[in-house]
C-alpha cells in the first residue's frame, strides 16, 4: 500500500505561515499540489494538512535561503510573496525546490517555466512599485499628508522606504485600498498597519488651489500637435488614474475606492 | 497676474524643450531636509502627448530680447508674457513636491535684459530651494548662453543636471535662424560644464566632501526638420557631442512649425516624429549597444528608412555576418540582433550558463522572435520550417507600431514609395560646410 502523500497545504496567509510549509514539506517529503490561506479556503479533491506557523521553522527556512541559494532568489521570494496573484505559495514552493538543488544558478535558468513565471511576477510587483514612487499623490490635511492608492499587489513595504527617506521630515500616510493597510509615517519612523477606513482631518484651505495649479500645468504642459493617447496609456495604465489629480474626475478629499474588486485584506498586520 | 495664471503661461513657453528626466543623480533623502533623488529617475505623470513629466519645466520667464525664428518666445511674437519672481517660483516647487506631484524643477529662460541678469535670478531661486528649504530633489538649469562663466559656475555648483541647447543641427543653420547667437556662445559653456565636471570628479576622489558640481551630467537639444541637414549629419553630429563634451544625453526635437517664414518649413507642415524616433533609435544603439555612426549610415544613404529601425537596417545590409548561435556568440554579436535588447542580451549571456537555451527560451526570455529568428540559431538549428528569404526578412522587420502611432505625422503608406524623410524645409540652400564641431 502506497503512502499518502500528495497534500492540500493550508496556511495561516504569512510569510512565515509560507516559510513553514515548505518546512514541512520538505521535512515529512511531500509534494503538496496547493497551497492556499485560510482566508480563501478552497474546494479541493486533496486531502487538507493544516500547516502551523512556528516561528523557529520559518526561521531556518529564512536563513536558508541565503545560504543554500542566494540572497536574490530570497528577494525573489520576499517580492513574490507580496504579489496578490492566486497560486504564487506553489509556485514559490517549486522555484525553491528547484533552488535548493541547482543552487545560487537557479536565478539565471530563465529557460525553466518555474524561474520565469517567478521572475516576471517579481518584475510585475517591481514594476507597480516603480510606477507608485512616481504616482501617488498626496493631499494636505491640516498636518498630515495623505495619499490612497489600489495597488495589484501589496506594495506598501516596497515603496515604504523611498517615501519615508524622501519626506523624512513630514507626517504623512499612504492607504491602500485595496488590501485595507496603511502605512503610517512621523519624522523618524514608519509602520505599516491595516486599516479599513480612515478618519482624517479636514484639508487645508490652500489644498484645493494647489491641485487646480498642478491640473493647469499638465493640461498646458502638452503638446497638442503630438498628442498620443495610446502612449500615454502604456506609460500610465488606466488603473492609477482615479488617485491622480490631474487625470482624475474625482474632487479633493475623495477616498471611496474606484475598482469594484473585492478587497484583498493583508493578513497577519498588527 | 494670478500665480496659477503664470504657471500656465510659463509652463506653456517651455514645453518644446524635450529634456524631462530626472536621472542620473543619485542622493538619499536626510533628517532636517526634504528630497531625494533615485539614479533611475522617476515619472510622475504622463501628458497628454505620451511624454513623460518628471520635473516641473517652467520658464523663469519668457520675455526675451532675442529673436530666434523657431522660438514661441521670440520677441517679435505676440504672446502673453510673464515671470515668476524667486521666491514665487521656489514656494511653488516645494509645494508640489510635498505632494509628490514632481520630482524636481527644470529651470529654463527667456533672456531678461541681458544674459547675466537672467542666470542671476535662476541662481536666485536655486539658492531658496537648496538654502532655506534644504531641498536635496532634482534640479536640471539650462545654462544661459551669453552669461558671465562665474555665473554658470554658480549655476552648476546648485544643478544636478545642466544643460545647454545647441538648437539645430550645424552652426549654418543657427546663425541663419538666430541672428543673435553665435557658436561660442553655446560650445563656450558647454565646454565650461564638461571642465567644471570633470574637475569635480577628481576633487571627489581627493576630498569627499567636495561641493558637486553638476553631478547628473549635462545634456543639449536640437531641433530636426527645420533645416535642411540630413540624418548622417545629425547623427555625426550626435556622437561628436557624446565624445568631445561628454554628455549624457542628446535630444532631439520634432520641429513644430511656430511662424510663417521663408526660412521655415510651411506652417501646415507636421512634425517629424518618425525621423525624431529613428535618431532616437540610432542614439540609443551609440549609447547602449557600441554602434557608430559611421556603420549605420554612409554617404549613399545618408537617411534612415522610414519602414524599419537602424538596427535591423544594419542586420539586414550586414546579413553575412548571421546567423550566429545563441549559446556560444559573444555578447557584442547578441547586441546586434533585431528583437534582442540589451536587457534580453544580458538575460541569455546568464542563463546559458545553466543550460543550452532553445527558441522556446529565447521567447521567455523577452526575445522578440518574430526578427530574431532570421540570425539566430539555436543548438545549431533555425526556428523549424523558416524560410530565409530577404523580402521576409525586411517584411518582419517592419514595425507596425511604428507606423501606425508615430507615422501618424507623415502619413506613411506600406506601398506606396518611401517617402523621404527629410527635405521638409523649401527654398532653403543646401547645407554644406558650417557644421558645429
Amino acid at each position: 500500500m502506497s503512502v499518502q502523500n500528495t497534500w492540500a497545504y493550508e496556511y495561516d496567509g504569512s510569510l512565515d505561515g509560507f516559510l513553514c510549509c515548505v518546512f514541512d514539506g520538505f521535512s515529512r517529503r511531500e509534494d503538496p499540489v496547493q497551497i492556499f490561506p485560510e482566508q480563501e479556503t478552497q474546494a479541493t479533491l486533496y486531502p487538507v494538512r493544516r500547516v502551523e506557523t512556528d516561528p523557529t521553522h520559518a526561521g531556518r527556512v529564512w536563513r536558508s535561503l541565503d545560504k543554500k541559494i542566494s540572497p536574490l532568489a530570497r528577494e525573489w521570494v520576499e517580492k513574490g510573496f507580496l504579489c496578490s496573484c492566486p497560486g504564487k505559495e506553489l509556485l514559490l514552493y517549486r522555484f525553491l525546490k528547484l533552488g535548493y538543488q541547482r543552487g545560487a544558478a537557479v536565478t539565471n535558468m530563465l529557460g525553466e517555466p518555474v524561474v520565469n513565471r517567478l521572475f516576471s511576477l517579481v518584475r510585475g510587483i517591481r514594476q507597480e512599485a516603480h510606477l507608485l514612487t512616481g504616482f501617488v499623490r498626496f493631499e494636505e490635511h491640516q498636518e498630515v499628508l495623505a495619499a490612497r492608492i489600489e495597488p495589484k499587489g501589496f506594495v506598501l513595504p516596497l515603496i515604504a522606504p523611498h517615501f519615508a527617506g524622501r519626506f523624512s521630515g513630514e507626517a504623512f500616510l499612504i492607504h491602500d485600498l485595496t488590501h485595507g493597510a496603511v502605512l503610517l509615517h512621523r519624522p523618524g519612523e514608519y509602520r505599516i498597519i491595516a486599516a479599513e477606513h480612515l478618519e482624517l482631518p479636514p484639508l487645508s484651505p490652500g489644498e484645493a488651489e494647489f491641485q487646480r495649479m498642478w491640473k493647469g500645468y499638465y493640461d498646458a504642459i502638452a503638446i497638442r500637435e503630438r498628442e498620443n493617447p495610446r502612449c500615454r496609456l502604456c506609460h500610465m495604465p488606466r488603473r492609477y488614474w482615479a488617485h491622480m489629480v490631474e487625470v482624475s474626475p474625482r474632487g479633493p478629499g475623495d477616498d471611496t475606492p474606484c475598482s469594484p474588486l473585492p478587497s484583498q485584506a493583508v493578513r497577519a498586520l498588527p | 497676474m494670478e500665480l496659477s495664471e503664470k504657471l500656465r503661461i510659463l509652463a506653456d513657453s517651455a514645453k518644446y524643450d524635450v529634456a524631462c528626466t530626472s536621472s542620473g543623480a543619485d542622493r538619499q533623502g536626510a533628517p532636517g531636509t526634504l528630497g531625494s533623488c533615485a539614479a533611475a529617475g522617476i515619472c510622475h505623470t504622463f501628458s497628454a502627448d505620451g511624454r513623460c513629466v518628471s520635473l516641473l519645466k517652467v520658464l523663469m520667464t519668457n520675455c526675451c530680447v532675442y529673436d530666434c525664428k523657431y522660438c514661441v518666445n521670440r520677441r517679435s511674437n505676440d504672446i502673453p508674457r510673464a515671470s515668476f519672481t524667486p521666491r514665487e517660483l521656489a514656494d511653488l516647487t516645494i509645494q508640489f513636491y510635498r505632494r509628490n506631484y514632481i520630482e524636481g524643477l527644470f529651470l529654463s529662460s527667456g533672456i531678461l535684459k541681458n544674459p547675466d541678469y537672467t542666470c542671476e535670478r535662476m541662481i536666485e531661486t536655486l539658492s531658496i530651494l537648496r538654502g532655506e528649504y534644504q531641498f536635496r530633489g532634482y534640479i536640471h538649469a539650462k545654462a544661459i548662453p551669453g552669461a558671465d562663466s562665474r555665473l554658470i559656475a554658480a549655476l552648476g555648483a546648485l544643478a544636478d543636471r545642466m544643460s545647454v541647447n545647441i538648437e539645430l543641427p550645424s552652426r549654418d543653420s543657427l546663425s541663419r535662424l538666430c541672428p543673435d547667437k553665435s557658436k561660442t556662445d553655446i560650445l563656450k559653456p558647454m565646454d565650461q560644464i564638461r571642465t567644471g565636471i570633470l574637475q569635480n570628479r577628481s576633487d571627489l576622489v581627493r576630498y569627499r566632501h567636495a561641493p558637486a558640481f553638476a553631478p547628473a551630467g549635462q545634456s543639449t537639444q536640437m531641433i530636426i526638420g527645420a533645416t535642411p541637414e540630413d540624418d548622417r549629419r545629425i547623427l555625426t553630429l550626435t556622437q561628436g557631442l557624446y565624445r568631445r563634451f561628454g554628455l549624457k544625453r542628446v535630444f532631439f526635437s520634432a520641429y513644430i512649425p511656430v511662424q510663417e517664414d521663408s526660412l521655415l518649413p510651411a506652417l501646415d507642415t507636421k512634425p517629424p516624429l518618425l525621423r525624431e524616433h529613428r535618431l532616437y533609435q540610432a542614439d540609443w544603439l551609440l549609447r547602449f549597444y557600441g554602434f557608430e555612426a559611421e556603420e549605420l549610415l554612409s554617404e549613399d544613404a545618408p537617411n534612415f528608412d522610414p519602414f524599419i529601425d537602424p538596427k535591423c537596417c544594419w542586420a539586414l545590409r550586414h546579413m553575412d555576418l548571421f546567423p550566429i548561435e545563441v549559446n556560444t556568440a559573444p555578447y557584442e554579436m547578441l547586441l546586434r540582433v533585431p528583437g534582442v535588447g540589451v536587457k534580453s542580451a544580458l538575460r541569455i549571456a546568464a542563463a546559458r550558463r545553466s543550460s543550452s537555451l532553445t527558441f522556446d527560451a529565447l521567447k521567455k526570455i523577452g526575445v522578440v522572435l518574430r526578427r530574431a529568428q532570421y540570425f539566430l540559431l539555436c543548438q545549431g538549428r533555425t526556428v523549424p520550417g523558416l524560410r530565409i528569404t530577404p523580402a521576409g526578412a525586411y517584411h518582419a522587420m517592419i514595425s507596425r507600431n511604428d507606423l501606425g502611432v508615430l507615422g501618424g505625422g507623415e502619413q506613411l503608406s506600406l506601398y506606396s514609395a518611401a517617402p523621404a524623410l527629410t527635405g521638409t524645409a523649401k527654398n532653403l540652400p543646401s547645407a554644406g560646410e558650417g557644421g558645429w564641431l
